[in-house]
This record gives C-alpha cells, structure tokens and sequence, in this order.
C-alpha cells in the first residue's frame, strides 16, 4: 500500500500520480475552474445581483453567456457560483471526511464500548437517506452556506468512516502495530502515529470523490430552492431557469454544464487516486 | 442475532429526533383563537416528552396521525403515492441493474479494448451528472425538440382515458423519468460488475475454462458472473430500500406526484405529520429490505450461510 509517508514513499506516489492519465486531466479541470473562482471578484464582470441588463438575451459580446429572467449576467452569476459550490464542496467533504477518518479510526482501533456506540450511529445513519435528512434540516433550521455546509458533511460522513473502520482494522494486525505495543507505545500513541497513517489514504480518496457528491447535493438541494438565497448558487440557476428553458435554454444548460464539468474533474480526480492507493484495482 | 439488535437500536435511536420536526413551526397569521384551536387539534399545547409518547404509541398500534394539509390520515395521504413513486424507482432499479450489469460483464470481457472503454466513459459521464440536470436535458430534447415523450405530468388531463388505455398512458408519462434514473442508476452497476469481473480474470478457474476451451462469452456469462452478482444485488437491495425517496428530485423536474413530491410539498407546508410518516415508511422499508437481503445472500453464497 501507497501508505508510507517516507520521503522516497512520497516522491514515488507524486510519480504514480503523474502518470494516471485521469487524475491529470482532471486536476487540469478543476484548476481552471477553481481559478476562475478565486479570480471572480477581481475579473471585469459585472455584480452578479444587478438587473441591469435587457432580459433573456442570448450570448452576446456585452454578456458573453447571456442574461437571465431577471437581467442578470449569467457569466458573473456562474463564476460567482462557481465560488459558493466549491467552498461548500471541499468544506463540506473536509469536514466529513475529519469527523469521519476520526470516528472511524476510534471504532476500528477500541472494539470496546466507544467502538461500538460508534458502530451503531454508523448504521443509525446508514438508514436515514441522506439527502431527506439535509432537507428536513435546513427547513427546519433556515438556509445559509454554512449550514449547507454542515448539513451535507453530517449527511455524508458515514461513508468514509466506515471506510477508515475497515482500514483501521486491518491495519491493527500488522506486525509494527505489534512491535510498537511491546515496546510500551500508549493506545492513542499508535493509533495517531502508526496505524492512521498507514490506513489513511482509500479515506483521502474518498473525500475527493465526496467533494462531487458535496456539490451535487448542494446543486440538488438548491434546486429545490433550500440554497442559501443570498448568493448565485449552480443549482438554483437551473431551477430558475427551466420555465424559460424552451425559449431561453441558456440560463439553465450554462450552469449545469459548468456543474457537471466540475463534477467530472473532481470523480477523474477521486477515481484515479483511488486507483493508486487500491493496490487491487491497481494492479491494471 | 445481530440484526435483530440493530434494529432495535435504529427504531430506539432514532425515535428521539423525531420530535424536533413539531417543534419547528413557521409564525401563522392567524387569529389566536384559531390557532389555539388548532394547537389543542393537533396536541401542540402538551409538553414535548407527552407528544412524543403519544405518537410512538399511536406508531405501535399502526397509527400515523392526521395531515394538516389534507385532513385525512397519512397512513392513506402515502398509500395513495406509493404505488406512483414504486412504479418509477423498481422499474428503473431492475433496468439499471440488468442492464449495468450486462454491460459490466461485457466490457471485462473486452478489457482493455475499445468497448470496454467506450462504455466506462460513457457510464463515467452519467455517473457526473446530477439527476435533475440530466432530467432536463432529457426533457428538452425528447419531450421539447423531438416531441417524442410527453414532458410532464403523470396522465394527459386534455384527453384522459380510461381502463387499460389509462394505464398505458402513465407508462407513456412515466418513460422519460424512468429512463433519466436508470441512467442515473446504472453506472454503479457497471462499475462493480465490471471491476469485480475483470479482477476475476486472472482466477484459475477462469484459466482452466480457457484452457478446455470454452466459449468465452459462455465462461462470461455462466462462471464469472456467479461470481461478480453479488455486490450488484446488494446494491440493488439498498437502493430499493432507498427507492421510496430517492426519486425526489427527478419527480420534482417531471411534476410526477408520487412520494419525493408527496415529501417536498409537506417540507414546503409543514406538514409534520405527513413528514414523520413518509420519514417512518422509509426506515421500515430500509430495514426490512436489509432482513430480506441477509436471507437472500444465504441463498446465493452458501459460504456465508456456513459462517455464521
């Protein structure tokens, strides 16, 4: 397993890394869209909320990918988005995947009565779909992008910590492990220093693929009109445009091109690391 | 055993966050008088741990309350739609399922050449794009452009029919739904058939086979798929036990009233009881389904009835 993080190990997954043809690719994607995120504010566009152009005109020189219902531009309004999706992605799924890796790693390492109490809110969650459970909970707490954020990542942290659970477990039986308790080494001691690191990595994987199925679920739940209504949000613009989308089929395939475009770079990325880290899967 | 436990530590567990749907009510513009009817109607006034007893007890004798919206019990509000949403989510579940893993075993058995590549891409894609989108990308090009499929609804209301000419007119409503979630469904399908497959390639008993000289596609499609249909059912089984409100979405883009919508419009109008009857319909079915699937896989994999 690509676990040990010694310098040579280091520098020999930078080089598995290169050579996957999809992981490339798919950074590339997501750098140019993440770029174009973090450089929206200082990019010559106009405010992503003014109404100040003519209504439901088509791409043109003054709005290179048209306008919506409202006048707005759409190109502002898809970079602005582009800023709220990503946020919510990688926090949302770094947060899932933090709570995740930690209560995974405790459930697999003390199958004591931690282990198991965890084991249980696991399976508890395993149960509760997941995108009726954000929904119940951002109407029933009022929307806003952190609570997006929060909602999706308790949603969806089950996942990798079951993952990491199996991980941890296998793990635990390996000789070092053995080696570091016969020496006198604390439970918290080996857990944190030895065995996480060398079970972490399908986990970091699976946040990766997290992060698309993060942004998924805010486009889906902004859809649905449960985004937060201060901001352009991919999702929403879809909805709002679907009654135009004979007439004006630009204001929603724009953002849901964008959308998916997105999502393809980050499950390139999340699938070929994956990949890699899965000596299984990897040997082809 | 085990099952048994866990079950009652879902129903246990997860009771207690039940409550907090009633305690969430948005302001009512009403006269007060009319709301405290109301509040007294629906046992508002009593304190929470009362209500919730109430209700779990109600729950064991079968009971799920009364809608605010409709007036009428919920049990019946949600009997009304299940068949609806059942219709979308096991027709395209089982179409994903067959075909996903079809097309699994077909691409290993081409590994590494053209159609195996072309179908992973192409599942890739329809892996990447949400549900809703793709709904609507459907809609606009079979419904809109090609005027094919109708785009919405459940029933052409201008022209209605009836007997078994009604029922072929909700499978002609239903066409694009289904295909965008067997779309939707199918590439996880694909994806474990075809991984687990190909790792089974380098078996012995599949050697052996080729070394007799069996016929490839029979090597397929007999031996290696005893071998790789097991996750796939599983999904299948999950999925189905998730099938009741997994098509919220896609039933929100087609205006299809079956149990996503059902959930939606009782989120939008706070219907809590509506809400905690869908929400129970959903764990028991999650959780039968997952006794269900426990026997069946005794019954595929006799290695694990010998275990345990």
């Amino acid at each position: 397993m690509v676990g040990e993080l010694s310098t040579s190990g280091v520098l020999r997954s930078i080089r598995l890394i290169i050579r996957d043809k999809s992981v490339v690719i798919g950074t590339i994607m997501l750098l140019s869209i993440g770029l174009l995120a973090v450089l929206a504010p200082y990019i010559n566009i106009p405010y992503f909320n003014s109404m100040i152009f003519p209504r439901f005109s088509p791409p043109s020189p003054r709005n290179p990918l048209g306008t919506d219902h409202l006048g707005r531009d759409i190109l502002a309004r898809v970079l602005w988005g582009a800023r709220i999706s990503l946020a919510i992605g990688i926090c949302a799924a770094g947060l899932a995947s933090v709570i995740g890796i930690v209560l995974g790693s405790i459930s697999g390492y003390f199958r004591s009565k931690v282990g198991t109490v965890i084991d249980g809110l696991i399976n508890v969650f395993q149960v509760i779909p997941a995108f009726f459970l954000a929904l119940v909970l951002l109407v029933i707490f009022g929307s806003s992008v952190y609570l997006l954020m929060l909602v999706i990542a308790i949603t969806t942290w089950p996942m990798i910590a079951r993952i990491m659970r199996a991980q941890v477990l296998s793990v635990k039986e390996r000789l070092f492990v053995e080696s570091a308790k016969a020496i006198g080494c604390g439970d918290l001691h080996i857990l944190f220093k030895h065995v996480i690191p060398h079970a972490i990595p399908p986990a970091l994987a699976y946040t990766i693929l997290e992060i698309g199925a993060a942004i998924m679920m805010e486009a889906g739940l902004s859809y649905l009109g449960l985004g937060d209504p201060n901001y352009p949000s991919w999702g929403r613009m879809i909805y709002e445009g679907q009654p135009y989308i004979v007439s004006a089929p630009w204001i929603s395939l724009i953002p849901g091109a964008f959308l998916v475009y997105t999502v393809i770079g980050v499950n390139l990325v999340g699938n070929g690391l994956l990949r890699i880290v899965n000596p299984k899967l990897a040997q082809r | 055993m085990i099952i048994a436990v866990s079950i009652i530590f879902f129903l246990v567990n997860l009771a207690p966050g039940n409550p907090i749907y009633f305690i969430a009510g948005d302001p009512v513009f009403l006269s007060p008088a009319v709301v405290e009817y109301y509040t007294k109607l629906w046992g508002l006034d009593k304190p929470l741990y009362e209500r919730y007893f109430i209700y779990i007890s109600n729950l064991f004798r079968g009971e799920l309350g009364n809608s605010y919206r409709f007036g009428g019990p919920v049990a019946q509000v949600i009997m009304e739609r299940i068949p609806l949403t059942l219709s979308l989510t096991i027709t395209s579940n089982i179409l994903a399922f067959i075909i996903g893993t079809f097309m699994g075993l077909r691409a290993a058995r081409s590994f590494g050449k053209g159609l195996d590549s072309a179908l992973t891409v192409t599942t890739f894609f329809f892996n990447s794009i949400p549900g809703f989108f793709l709904g609507i990308l459907l809609m606009l090009t079979f419904g809109v452009h090609l005027r094919l499929f109708p785009v919405a609804g459940l029933m052409d209301l201008r022209n209605p029919k009836t007997g078994i000419m009604l029922y072929l007119d909700i499978a002609y409503h239903a066409f694009l739904p289904v295909l965008t979630l067997t779309l939707i469904l199918l590439p996880a399908y694909f994806k474990t058939v075809r991984d687990s497959a190909v790792q089974q390639l380098g078996e012995d008993y599949v050697l052996t086979l080729r070394a007799v000289g069996m016929d490839e596609r029979r090597i397929f499609n007999k031996h290696v798929f005893r071998n790789v249909i097991l996750p796939p059912i599983t999904l299948l089984a999950i999925r189905l036990g998730f099938s009741l409100a997994g098509a919220a979405l896609i039933e929100n883009v087609f205006g299809w009233p079956g149990m996503g919508r059902l959930l939606l419009d009782s989120i939008r109008e706070r219907d809590y009881p509506v809400l905690m009857g869908i929400y129970f319909t959903i764990v028991v079915t999650i959780v039968v389904i997952s006794i269900i699937l426990d026997l069946i896989y005794g019954i595929l994999d006799p290695r694990i009835k010998s275990r345990g």
